[in-house]
């Protein structure tokens, strides 16, 4: 049996008609949502979000700790890679927004993503519990961008985050 | 969070207390520097929720001398002490933790910034607000909120002492215990180099108004990339497509008669004589001038723990960065006080020493034994040739050896000694042949993914996924790399400890595996033996399988080693 949750359609951005558009994927139905920043040259491809560099330290970082990053539900603030135009920032805020509606965590991954939603630096929040005015959910927590640690950035930061709200989540799955 | 106006009188000996100091109006470029600002308060937290403030400079000593038989937690402890000892005689203490340096000593390489907050956040899941620090620039008295900010600074300082102490393993305590902490106090304790700024304002004219002949002197901006591109590659430089030195100096090499190439070289004196200019020009000395006892110096912030491999760094100005092997001119102008002299100890081959014993390689555990020169027996053991110091083969060598024990590749051997990759990747090989114990201690540091030692067991973390040659070198460099910082700072720290003579402890500066000291003049031989002994004692007790020298050189200015 297909996994309708998981059938996505390629669509056009409203706001700027761009077509490599990438929409959120995983399980809709799962209580932690993962947010990362745009998606990248790997996740047009696939029309998938977190399946490039991000992705994949973060599905194996998650693994390490017990979490199978395909049960989760996933998406970028930007359907689309970014560009000047505003309104299609807010737009792609505005499907995070819906997509974060009765999740019971959020883990918002990389500077833009906590920026935006947060208006707090990353460095100065990563691995604790933030608010945001646009989102509600019982946890939401930080995590630098997990691909910087093929940039000469430590691993540390990055895994503490995610360790830390692996332990935070245990209860939701 | 309970704060109280004065400090209980029956604090428990061995004790942990924080504290915290802030000053109002300190100037950003010397903060760490007694010299500017005005005391604003010191907060002292006894336990997770108690913490005392006191606001009046005078109480400072009588403070301390309560606090004496207790543990002192400091976040940097090098900057309190320094303000602090404005107003008390602090001398050196074992009962201290500090809990950046510990934290350095426990993460290096693992985390990337180490400040209070970064701490809060990682063992107290708490934000911890520094944006009301900026205000203590501009104000001069304290509110309810500078009250509230310095007194958390206290509690979370001792807060994260207490986690500390739980993820502290043995080996940290050591570092701490026999590197860093010794370290710490001698550093507190340096005096600043003393600086002949005529000299040096005038070198600065000379590299400008060189700097400036050579850019009238071209037909093109040397600063613009592009022009220059665009203009040598019409001139004969086939191929260039970036500005780089690494390229110029390929494409002089390449195209020695071509028209361009006089025009390249040219642009390179320049590039070498603006970046001059502009680094050791005129505000290397207005930022960073100070006058002691009329004694024109620059007092620059050592830091005791910087880098990944856990070597001292410099900043403010930097002096670990002043050129030395194209020119003395700079490390002329640093020169010795009326009446003293510049002493320089400097670990003969510390580094492949280090090697020969972490490694223990046969064939070179013999060749320092004998005393023979490492360069000229790698000459003789890779290419049969006899040479002798002044042979520039043995000048080829050093990259060699560096390079075979910090994991470089042949490309990167290549460029070094401006061979093809082919050639380089034989030398490696050849190398690795004669030299099997090196080649053995390579493919074990090859295999570490979590973390490397230093010989006294500092950690520095690797990044599993560095696909970089990048982690491959920290896996190979920072046990070498580490564990001659580490002995440098034994070193410096043992004649602090030692210090005996009838004046303060005249060390100015730590350069690599350099000390660098300004003594009166009378003492210099007296105090040349003293340091050459404390730095030979505390390389052989860390690698007793090697024997190590120390050249000691002393003279009027730093640049009398040579």
């Amino acid at each position: 049996m297909s996994d309708w949750d998981n059938i996505q359609t390629i669509y056009n951005c409203p706001v700027c008609g761009r077509e490599d558009c990438v929409p959120a994927s995983g399980v809709s139905t799962s209580p932690v949502l993962i947010v990362g920043e745009f998606p990248g040259a790997e996740e047009i491809k696939y029309g998938e979000p977190l399946v490039g560099a991000t992705g994949r330290v973060l599905r194996t970082e998650l693994a390490y700790l017990g979490i199978d990053m395909r049960g989760l539900r996933l998406c970028n603030l930007w359907l689309h890679e970014p560009n000047k135009n505003e309104k299609c920032l807010e737009y792609g805020a505005s499907k995070v927004i819906e997509e974060a509606k009765g999740r019971k965590a959020i883990l918002l991954v990389g500077s833009d993503a906590v920026e935006y939603f947060c208006n707090m630096k990353v460095s100065k929040v990563a691995g604790i519990s933030v608010t945001s005015p646009y989102l509600s959910a019982p946890l939401i927590m930080a995590c630098p961008n997990p691909a910087l640690v093929f940039k000469g950035s430590s691993v540390g930061e990055m895994r503490l985050a995610l360790q830390k709200f692996a332990k935070r989540i245990e209860e939701y799955l | 969070m309970n704060i109280h106006p004065y400090i209980p009188r029956d604090l428990p000996r061995n004790s942990y207390v924080a504290i915290d100091t802030e000053i109002f109006g300190m100037n950003d470029k010397t903060l760490h520097r007694p010299t500017s600002g005005k005391f604003a308060c010191m907060t002292i937290a006894t336990s997770a929720e108690d913490v005392y403030i006191m606001q009046d400079e005078t109480e400072i000593k009588l403070y301390l001398q309560h606090l004496q038989d207790c543990i002192w937690v400091m976040h940097n402890a090098k900057f309190d002490i320094t303000q602090l000892r404005r107003w008390a005689d602090i001398p050196p203490r074992k009962k201290l933790w500090d809990t950046l340096l510990i934290e350095r000593i426990m993460w290096g390489g693992y985390f990337d910034t180490f400040g209070l907050n970064d701490l809060s956040r990682r063992y107290l899941d708490e934000y911890l607000e520094k944006e009301t620090r900026d205000e203590f620039k501009t104000v001069t008295t304290m509110d309810e909120k500078r009250v509230e900010y310095a007194c958390r600074d206290a509690i979370n300082t001792w807060r994260i002492c207490e986690a500390q102490k739980k993820v502290m393993t043995k080996s940290d305590w050591k570092i701490w215990d026999e590197v860093d902490r010794p370290a710490l106090w001698a550093v507190l304790d340096f005096k600043g180099m003393a600086i002949d700024v005529d000299k040096w304002m005038e070198i600065a004219r000379d590299n400008k108004q060189r700097a400036d002949e050579l850019k009238a002197s071209l037909p093109f901006n040397p600063d613009s990339p592009k022009q220059v591109v665009t203009y040598l590659s019409q001139r004969g430089f086939k191929g260039i497509d970036k500005a780089q030195a690494d390229i110029l100096k390929k494409l002089i090499k390449k195209y020695p008669n071509a028209e361009a190439t006089p025009l390249a070289k040219a642009q390179q004196e320049y590039k070498m004589y603006a970046k001059r200019a502009s680094t050791y020009g005129a505000t290397f000395i207005s930022d960073h001038l100070e006058y002691d006892d009329g004694v024109p110096t620059i007092y620059p912030d050592w830091e005791v723990t910087k880098a990944l491999t856990g070597r001292m760094a410099c900043s403010s100005p930097n002096l670990q960065n002043i050129p030395a092997r194209d020119t003395k001119i700079f490390r002329e102008c640093f020169i010795a006080r009326p009446g003293h002299k510049i002493i320089v100890w400097d670990y003969s081959a510390q580094e492949p020493l280090i090697t020969a014993h972490i490694s223990q390689d046969k064939r070179l555990l013999e060749i320092f034994r004998s005393g023979k020169d490492v360069y000229c027996e790698m000459a003789l053991d890779i290419h049969g040739k006899v040479i002798d110091k002044s042979d520039p083969m043995r000048t080829a060598m050093k990259p060699i050896f560096l390079g075979a024990t910090y994991g470089l590749s042949k490309y990167g051997l290549a460029k070094r000694l401006e061979c093809n990759a082919d050639e380089a990747e034989y030398l490696l090989e050849k190398f690795f042949k004669k030299y099997s114990g090196v080649a053995a201690y390579v493919q074990r540091q090859q295999r570490e993914k979590k973390y490397v030692t230093t010989i006294l067991g500092r950690k520095s973390w690797l990044n599993s996924y560095d696909e970089s040659n990048k982690g491959e070198r920290n896996s190979l460099n920072s046990p070498i790399q580490g564990s001659a910082g580490d002995m440098t700072k034994q070193a410096f720290a043992k004649m602090h400890k030692e210090w005996d003579f009838d004046f303060p402890f005249a060390v100015v500066g730590i350069i690599h595996d350099e000390v660098v000291a300004d003594v009166p003049e009378y003492a210099v031989e007296e105090v040349k033996k003293f340091g050459e002994r404390c730095a030979i004692e505390v390389a052989e007790a860390m690698c007793p399988s090697v024997p190590f020298k120390v050249g000691t050189y002393s003279g009027e200015s730093w640049a009398c080693k040579e």
